[in-house]
């Protein structure tokens, strides 16, 4: 008895841990610019009092009398103020330090260029404390900055990857292979409906001159008027003959079944490099490759638990009570999966980092003006003498996904 | 009989859906095929090749890769056939009336089956020529297969043959200290990025500042004299040992934890009990009665292990230098060669579809039962 409550409050505390790791990255992600920026929070000076690190336009108005400044082009460090609060790491991403460029180290003296063209160490308060790249950016602050593109990657693909998870398990795992019926005629209808859709939206596209964004727009909106036409002619039509309509069984799981074993099957890394090989990537772009490629494995857990769950008491009472499928569905098969879900979703955030990581890693990820772990690690790959772009930022993604595990395991 | 039917359904399914990508990704920038050919062919006589003959290049390249060509068997067109889109065609009722158009020669088939004068077809095993480096993919890839194949295969039997016993002896103990250290450990491994271990490898091994225990990149000293096959493979060894640990990595983080539930929930079981009850050792119970009983199990961890080790082979290949798929596909994916990319994506599945099915067909034979679960 003894033995089991601590183990258990010592399970509580190193998931208190992970939590508060976790709070860490994720503010650490979302004050990005404040953390690390080489604009000052508070500037001021004779002309007033200044945020520039919170405005949004490039160029800063110092003096009123004064052209407005670029922002990023001023050397803040040497301007005269009465007081100029700097963040904590005073480098922006980008930014490089052509002093301290090709490889300074964390513990090695770095320089700077004084006023009057001496070169003097760097003080404390000014360091690279994680060393620098070959070009002088600043490790941490790309690692600050890394957070937040690696967080959006994580979070957006796998809202994506469990929205469709979702939507695929639980239709599968509730109607399975018997509940759903439709007509054949209605499956035709929909391919022929489907097919003329796009035809002619390429074609009315084509003849206007339309843009491709207006072309999915068109697409959309040509389905669903084809759709309501050809609902209203069915209904006219089956009031006829309502008698000697065939209905087949819609085989859901079936179908989800041999779709993600297709998927669970396929080296996934491979996939998503051809998938980066062909289409251009960016930060939406890495998201909605590794979102549509990694939800299968979530729908197929999701689909056995809504198996077992629907033999269940709870839900054959819902049922015989004549509530709907949806409102079963949403209303109480979902809240008894959260515990489930949650699982999936922080592992699945785990994994999201790393393949992007890893894909940047091998320069195909995210272009490289993207501050990012994976292009730290990149340039540490053709570059191993400077060990801090090996350890820091594997240590950052080390962390992390740590954490993540730890706190699926609960 | 019903169960290896339903299997290879799956399987010739899940291979046409592959031929398919395969092709999607070889033909997605065809347009500009011809114009890279031309490109690198006259690259020794720039600038005297004119506008008109850069044309006709263009045709005749077009003509050879048959791009000029439909893509696929059926397609839907407008009744009006015309290539070229002028504005004054919208008014032709001909333009908005779709009807579908068949093609017996098309770009798929060609493809598929050769045209019998440029390439032989998938089927004869050519995958046509690399765009970069005009050489035919087939041969490529043929030097480099082994390595990858070689390496995973090794990687995932030595995981196997340490994960196992270990994993038993934690099950036979569980709740015990040994247990809990193999469950973090596999928590631990399971977080470990596989590019951060090999480069914090290659540091700690491969680093002239560090220690200087093993070679760095490549899989053979520098050397022109052959000197023997079994010299030839010692001297590989050292070599190999680092990429196989990275390998190791990735396959016992989870082949730790699962080999360690399901073994445990075979220890439940009641023969296990009367055996440890009748005073057998524990390890004959655990190898002999156990491990047989866990034999279809450890077969799907295998397959499972199969394609994960191929993804992790491409990340470890570029790391260690390895001449294999991995480093293959990189370069493939920088210079956008599209039919090596094409080739080796349909090779790696290919290969990771059929252990799938031979496992399926294994674990048939092995256990009965599982046949009769999935058809009931």
């Amino acid at each position: 008895m003894q033995s089991t409550i601590n183990s258990r409050l010592t399970a509580f505390l190193r998931n208190q841990k992970s939590k508060r790791i976790l709070w860490c990255y994720i503010i650490a992600g979302i004050f990005a610019p404040f953390i690390a920026g080489n604009k000052p929070l508070l500037f001021i000076n004779k002309g007033g009092i200044h945020f520039p690190a919170f405005s949004s336009s490039a160029y800063v108005e110092l003096q009123p009398e004064e052209k407005p400044v670029l922002a990023n082009s001023v050397d803040w460090r040497s301007m005269n103020a009465t007081l100029c609060i700097l963040p904590p790491v005073c480098y922006s991403p980008n930014e490089l330090d052509p002093h301290n460029a090709n490889f300074a180290s964390p513990f090695g003296t770095q320089w700077q260029q004084l006023t009057n063209g001496e070169m003097a160490p760097l003080t404390w308060r000014h360091r690279h404390w994680l060393g620098t790249t070959r070009t002088g950016q600043d490790v941490l602050s790309i690692l600050i900055h890394g957070c937040r593109t690696s967080l959006l990657i994580g979070f957006g693909a796998v809202g994506l990857a469990a929205l469709i998870a979702l939507l695929f398990g639980l239709f599968a795992g509730y109607y399975g292979n018997e509940k759903l019926h439709y007509r054949r005629t209605n499956l035709l209808l929909g391919i022929i409906i489907f097919t003329l859709s796009i035809f002619y939206s390429i074609q009315l596209s084509n003849a206007f001159q339309l843009s491709s964004t207006s072309q999915w727009l068109l697409f959309a909106f040509i389905i669903s008027f084809l759709m309501l036409l050809a609902r209203k002619m069915l209904s006219i039509f089956s009031r006829s003959s309502t008698s000697k309509v065939k209905l087949a069984a819609f085989p859901a799981d079936k179908l989800l079944t041999a779709i993600t074993a297709g998927f669970i099957s396929l080296p996934r890394l491979l996939i998503l490099l051809s998938l980066a090989a062909l289409w251009e990537t960016s930060i939406t772009g890495l998201l909605l490759i590794i979102g549509l490629t990694s939800w299968a494995e979530a729908a197929r857990v999701i689909r056995t638990e809504m198996l077992r769950m629907r033999s269940l008491p709870f839900m054959q009472h819902a049922q015989q009570s004549g509530a709907s499928d949806i409102k079963i569905i949403l209303h109480h098969a979902l809240p008894n999966l959260s515990a489930t879900i949650r699982v999936l979703f922080l592992t699945g955030i785990a994994t999201a980092i790393l393949s992007e990581a890893g894909l940047t890693f091998l320069g195909i990820g995210l272009p490289f003006d993207t501050p990012s772990w994976g292009a730290l690690l990149f340039e540490a790959k053709r570059n191993l003498q400077a060990w801090w772009l090996v350890l820091f930022p594997g240590l950052v993604i080390f962390t992390l996904t740590r954490v993540l595990f730890t706190l699926s395991k609960k | 009989v019903n169960f290896q039917k339903e299997k290879l359904t799956t399987f010739i399914s899940s291979l046409l859906l592959v031929i398919v990508i395969a092709f999607a990704i070889i033909h997605h920038s065809s347009n500009d095929v011809a114009e890279r050919f031309i490109n690198s062919n006259t690259n020794d006589e720039v600038g005297n090749t004119d506008f008109s003959q850069h044309k006709q290049q263009v045709e005749i390249w077009r003509k050879k890769l048959g791009i000029d060509l439909p893509i696929f068997y059926f397609s839907v067109e407008s009744l009006a056939e015309k290539n070229e889109f002028n504005p004054s065609d919208a008014i032709d009722l001909k333009y908005w009336i779709p009807v579908i158009r068949f093609h017996t020669d098309n770009q798929f088939h060609r493809w598929l089956f050769g045209d019998d004068v440029f390439s032989r077809g998938l089927v004869r095993g050519d995958f046509g020529s690399s765009y970069v480096t005009r050489q035919p993919v087939t041969e490529l890839i043929k030097g480099r297969i082994g390595w990858s194949i070689g390496l995973t295969l090794l990687a995932i039997l030595l995981s196997f043959i340490i994960s196992i016993p270990l994993s038993f002896r934690a099950a036979l103990n569980s709740g015990s200290r040994f247990d809990q250290l193999l469950k973090s450990s596999s928590l631990l491994l399971i977080s470990l990025p596989v590019f951060w271990l090999g480069l914090l490898l290659l540091l700690l091994f491969a680093n002239p500042d560090c220690l200087n225990w093993l070679p760095a990149s490549g899989v053979a000293p520098i050397s022109e004299s052959y000197s023997g096959f079994l010299e030839n493979i010692i001297s590989t060894i050292p070599y190999l040992i680092l990429p196989t640990l990275c390998y190791m990595v990735s396959t016992m983080s989870f082949l730790l934890i699962s080999i360690r539930d399901s073994a445990f929930e075979e220890l439940q079981t009641d023969y296990v009990r009367t055996a440890l009850a009748k005073g057998q050792k524990e390890s004959t119970v655990l190898y002999t009665h156990v491990f047989r009983n866990l034999l279809p199990t450890l077969l799907t961890f295998f397959s499972y292990a199969f394609p994960a080790a191929i993804s992790g082979s491409v990340l470890i290949e570029s790391i260690f230098g390895i001449p294999g798929m991995g480093l293959t596909i990189e370069q493939a994916v920088y210079g956008k060669d599209y039919p090596v990319l094409s080739a080796v994506f349909l090779i790696s599945s290919l290969i990771t579809l059929l252990g799938f099915l031979i496992t399926d067909l294994i674990i048939a034979r092995l256990d009965p039962r599982t046949t009769v679960k999935i058809s009931a």
